[in-house]
């Protein structure tokens, strides 16, 4: 019951951009993994609650304390740009 | 000692030789750093060798035991599966956009291991960010299983599988979100185990699928992999979804003997997924613990077709969310010369990751989005508790239940014959209890045609104590676990 | 045709806590860029977030504080969008599942009427970083000190419809927040951000038109401003049968204009789903009691009190709780002297234009509670004219010492004693003959305003320091 999708606003909410020649493919691989999905839909769950982490149990809270895990140029060792101890991108404009 | 006793030996032998001096931990580190350089080129297991920080810990490790420390892992080595941030060294999670990542801080796991004594021989490959069943989308290549170099050691915790079973380390790290711990361990015929969700902390491990995933030990045996979990489990409070359960002492526990424990065998698993010679050897395997006193039960688990399909649609739409920090900005890959921001992220990314991955993020992003959410994901949640409701409820009455870890032995590599969906299918048998959060095994149960075939025990929450009790006696029984089919060739 | 401005509005308030909502990182303001950061922050692969319990407490407070329900299960979900400075690529919030709902806020308007407004929910969220745009040549600068402070989302109903009573609930949110110690409340400093929802419809009708989101408001004049023109303009809209499209626009004060924001205009599906890091939030009934209990009494409660128990005006009760410090001040210094009204005009008057005039806060005034106290108890007491009384307090005010030594130092004690001051009445009238005879031959409702001529000579001759009131009597006597 896949209906034909346009995979590109998936792609581009994803920031995944897919090339005019593997666009055909990527689509059929993407329909069929949806056709696994086509008993799934079907399945009666009423008045299930859905299963969001096993185990039933309650979030434990941390005491508000500070603490530096790891330095800050530890940190930012891997940035692919950095400038000032600032993070650089591309300049974004509002 | 001949080399093929260091590269069969169990942990606990390792632990007697190391206390009895017959080897020190620096030689017995340079012993698995040497096998690695030697026979891994014909595996691709490893993606990352530290043997320089494996002699450093292996010298400290000897000075601790001249003090008179004999701690189970002291001086043991181990690899761990790239996926586990490691401090100062690279973790690539086999992707290439984190191909030079190198992690400013280690995983619990890691260092809780590290604590405990066990050496750091290095980082094994795997299917990338923890997506596939056969080690076949790393970016690193394709991981080999050692007992025939042309097929599949399964994933995506191939590297870990192989190596161990290769002997080029007495264990590994693994990590399982629906079976990839426990495949990967029976297509190479050794032990694996996927602890309960919860048992063992996921700080530092890179997220795939955050309610499922779970790191768990691979060796050579049940025992073995007990020894590891005695370090490897426990609360961590950088996890917050660690429980807060004391740790059995498995040790102990796997001793006792296993005569009135009650296995169920539920009927769709032997359905036309699984190959009748594979069926075959799990009904042995299941008639010889019969004859160890344990009793067979007929159970029902009606929703186990339902499994994959709502593996596959949780498990991508989870890591489609944490995928979203591989942008190019703080670390990883970033493509060259980005024009504006949307080409950074998109050229960064998409550049970044392999097919399968942009697959699955493909997939969970639908998933997640306004129009298919009730139908798709909130549904897959729902039917995943009711998977778990009927885990519980047969868990009420057997202690654990069996089946086979896979539905046939090692493929081929590059089988163009399998689809995406045929991989996703070999999952069939291991989703189930990733869904549930339960603890499941895997542990060599026989050879069809010269490949190993294992042998798979589910346990109730937090019960890992049973599974590695039935796997060892098992093991005390049968010698499935010591064929070294995969060790023979490589040994020097 | 009459249109009517319906408006709701979100304000996000960052807690004072110690540490951020999901890592152990500091929140202080204006620290180097990056410094105030953890692995988690950062999002570098395998962090996770553990949930900070002092930011579930003032959660628990601010609920309280509006009466609010306080759910005793609540979730935190991703919500997923790509930005440099939402490290992440999804931000952790309460979409489902909020932690406090359905409260009011009685808010007081200048004319001393109470305005209701109803409080749908109040959830947690992580602030994102900062762009910041100047930082580098051609490139954004991202930092990240501020991403995971923890904020409360509190969200209205649509029970605005004019620009005053929507500062007026930003002035009593301020006030109510800093009370109960929950947050800064600082507009200019990002403590409290707030958002308008807009929409009209024509007066008399009941359904709500398309409504659009209006940022960047981070004064109360700029928050006056946009209100108006966005009306205006959405007015402009339907007025020439043309639909307001549902969108977020950014308030330009330099063009005095609302505009489309760029970034937010492409449909963004942000895929709400629960995080499956973080496992529901289970608030126990006795930690709630816990917190009620030690809550401080309300601003509300406190006006209340001032009017009936202390007399004072509903204007002045509501000016006194403005703030907690204010309150706090107000209450140490009648503690030391009980002339509420007569603190309270002092406070308000005299205390109120030095803190304007020199830009000091309360926290910051040199006049303590007690010596305020001390110098309204001298003026009733006598010793000090009110004329004195405020140059004593222009000394206090410049740290000269306190009340008596002041008095004492300079020599300001009103001169009471009847004897000394009829001596020198005696010489006044001795001295100004024509004035007294004038005096004697006026009718008696014109003497009252000769009369002044003496005091005011006897003033000057005093040099401020006779009695007044006891200068007129005595004159009354002798003339």
């Amino acid at each position: 019951m896949s209906a034909s999708t346009d995979v590109t606003p998936i792609a581009a909410l994803a920031k995944l951009a897919i090339s005019d020649q593997s666009y055909s493919q990527v689509k059929e691989n993407f329909e069929s993994t949806l056709q696994l999905f086509d008993e799934l839909t079907q399945v009666d769950t009423a008045g299930i609650a859905p299963l969001v982490s096993p185990g039933d149990r309650h979030q434990t809270l941390r005491a508000d304390t500070n603490e530096t895990l790891v330095e800050r140029a530890e940190l930012m060792k891997n940035a692919p740009a950095q400038e000032h101890n600032y993070f650089a991108v591309p300049r974004v404009i509002d | 000692m001949t080399s093929l006793d260091l590269t069969t030996s169990s942990l606990r032998q390792l632990r007697e030789s190391l206390d009895s001096k017959q080897i020190s931990s620096v030689e017995l580190a340079q012993f698995f750093v040497n096998r690695i350089k030697q026979f891994d080129p014909q595996l691709n297991s490893v993606i990352t060798e530290t043997a320089d920080l494996a002699l450093e810990q292996a010298e400290h490790a000897d000075r601790r035991i001249a003090n008179g420390d004999s701690s189970a892992l002291l001086g043991i080595p181990i690899l761990h599966k790239d996926i586990f941030c490691t401090k100062g060294v690279k973790t690539t999670c086999a992707s290439k956009m984190l191909a030079d990542f190198v992690s400013p801080y280690d995983a619990t796991v890691v260092s809780a291991l590290g604590n405990a004594g066990a050496i750091t021989l290095g980082k094994t490959n795997m299917d990338e960010f923890a997506m596939g069943s056969s080690n076949e989308t790393s970016y690193f290549g394709a991981v080999k299983n050692p007992w025939d170099l042309s097929r599949v050691p399964g994933g995506s915790s191939g590297g870990s599988a192989s190596a161990v079973a290769a002997g080029l380390a007495p264990c590994a790290t693994g990590t399982d979100t629906g079976g990839s711990i426990r495949q990967p361990a029976a297509l190479c015929g050794i032990t694996g185990l996927k602890p309960s969700y919860g048992r063992v902390s996921r700080y530092g491990m890179i997220a795939f699928a955050s309610s499922m995933d779970q790191a768990g030990p691979m060796a050579k045996s049940a025992e073995d992999c007990a020894s590891l979990m005695a370090a490897m489990a426990g609360h961590d409070p950088l996890d917050s979804t660690s429980a807060r359960l004391a740790v059995p002492d498995y040790a102990t526990e796997i001793q006792k003997p296993i005569a009135g424990l009650r296995i169920g065998i539920p009927e769709e698993i032997f359905d036309k997924q699984l190959s009748p010679e594979v069926g075959d050897t799990i009904n042995a395997a299941l008639r010889e613990l019969e004859s160890m006193g344990a009793v067979l039960v007929d159970v029902k688990l009606p929703s186990t077709p339902l499994g994959v399909s709502t593996y596959y649609v949780i498990a991508p739409a989870e890591a489609s969310a944490n995928l979203a920090r591989y942008d190019g900005v703080r670390f990883g890959y970033r493509c060259e010369h980005p024009e504006n921001l949307e080409d950074l992220y998109v050229r960064s990314r998409t550049e970044g990751f392999g097919e399968e991955v942009k697959r699955r993020i493909l997939v969970g992003t639908f998933t997640l989005s306004a129009a298919s959410y009730d139908q798709y994901f909130m549904k897959a949640q729902q039917v995943r508790r009711m998977i778990a409701n009927e885990y519980d409820e047969v868990l009420a009455d057997v202690d654990v239940i069996a089946g086979p870890s896979a539905p046939n032995t090692a493929f081929p590599l590059n089988d163009s014959s399998k689809s995406i969906t045929d991989m996703y299918m070999e999952d069939v048998f291991t989703v189930g209890c990733n869904l549930a959060g339960l603890p499941a095994i895997s542990v060599p149960a026989g050879l069809v045609d010269g490949l190993p075939v294992g042998m798979q025990l589910i346990g109730r929450a937090f019960d890992e104590a049973t599974v590695l009790r039935i796997g060892h006696q098992f093991q005390m029984q049968t010698d499935w676990h010591t064929r070294t089919g995969g060790i023979e060739e490589f040994a020097s | 045709m009459k249109w009517e401005m319906v408006m709701g509005l979100e304000v996000h308030l960052q807690l004072a806590t110690q540490s951020k909502i999901f890592s152990s990182s500091k929140t202080a303001f204006g620290a180097p860029p990056n410094e105030q950061t953890n692995p988690l922050d950062v999002a570098l692969p395998g962090t996770l977030p553990v949930l900070n319990e002092a930011a579930v407490r003032q959660a628990i407070v601010f609920g309280l504080g509006v009466g609010a329900t306080i759910n005793k299960v609540s979730r935190f979900d991703r919500k997923n969008y790509f930005y440099p400075d939402l490290p992440k690529g999804y931000q952790i919030s309460q979409f489902f599942a909020p932690i406090v709902s359905d409260g009011v806020f009685d808010i007081p308007l200048e004319d001393g009427s109470v305005f209701p407004v109803r409080i749908l929910r109040a959830h947690l969220e992580e602030d994102a970083g900062k762009s910041v745009h100047d930082a580098i040549p051609n490139q954004t600068a991202v930092d990240l000190n501020r991403a995971g402070t923890p904020l409360l989302e509190v969200v209205t109903e649509p029970d605005f419809r004019t620009a005053e009573q929507v500062v007026a609930y930003l002035k009593a949110l301020h006030g109510l927040v800093t009370y109960l110690g929950v947050s800064d409340g600082n507009m200019a400093e990002g403590s409290m951000r707030c958002d308008v929802n807009i929409s009209l419809r024509p007066a008399g009708t009941s359904e709500l038109g398309t409504r659009t989101e209006l940022k960047n408001l981070n004064s109360f004049k700029f928050i006056e401003r946009a209100i108006k023109v966005e009306a205006e303009r959405q007015q402009d809209l339907l007025e020439d049968d043309k639909a307001v499209m549902q969108e977020t626009r950014l308030f330009d004060p330099d063009l005095d204009e609302t505009r489309s924001m760029r970034s937010k205009e492409v449909a963004n599906d942000y895929r709400y789903f629960p995080d499956p890091d973080l496992l529901p939030v289970v608030i126990d009934d006795s930690v709630i009691d816990e917190i009620r209990g030690q809550l401080p009494e309300l601003p509300a409660i406190k006006r209340e009190r001032y009017q009936t128990k202390l007399g004072l005006s509903a204007y002045d009760a509501s000016l006194l709780t403005q703030d907690r410090a204010s309150a706090d001040y107000f209450e140490a210094s009648l503690e030391h002297h009980n002339n509420a009204k007569a603190l309270a005009n002092w406070m308000l008057g005299d205390l109120a234009a030095a803190m304007n005039r020199d830009a000091v806060s309360i926290g910051d005034v040199a006049v303590t509670p007690e010596q305020l106290a001390l110098l309204v108890s001298r003026i009733d007491d006598g010793i000090l004219s009110s004329k004195m009384a405020k140059t004593v307090f222009e000394s206090l005010w410049q740290n000269e010492g306190d009340v008596d030594t002041i008095i004492e130092a300079r020599g300001l004690k009103q001169v009471s004693d009847t004897g000394e001051l009829e001596a020198m009445v005696d010489e006044l009238i001795a001295n100004s003959p024509e004035q007294v005879a004038q005096y004697r031959a006026a009718e008696p409702d014109k003497q009252k305003k000769l009369i002044g001529y003496f005091v005011g000579q006897a003033m000057k001759a005093s040099k401020g320091q006779a009695n007044p009131q006891v200068i007129n009597e005595i004159l009354r006597n002798k003339l």
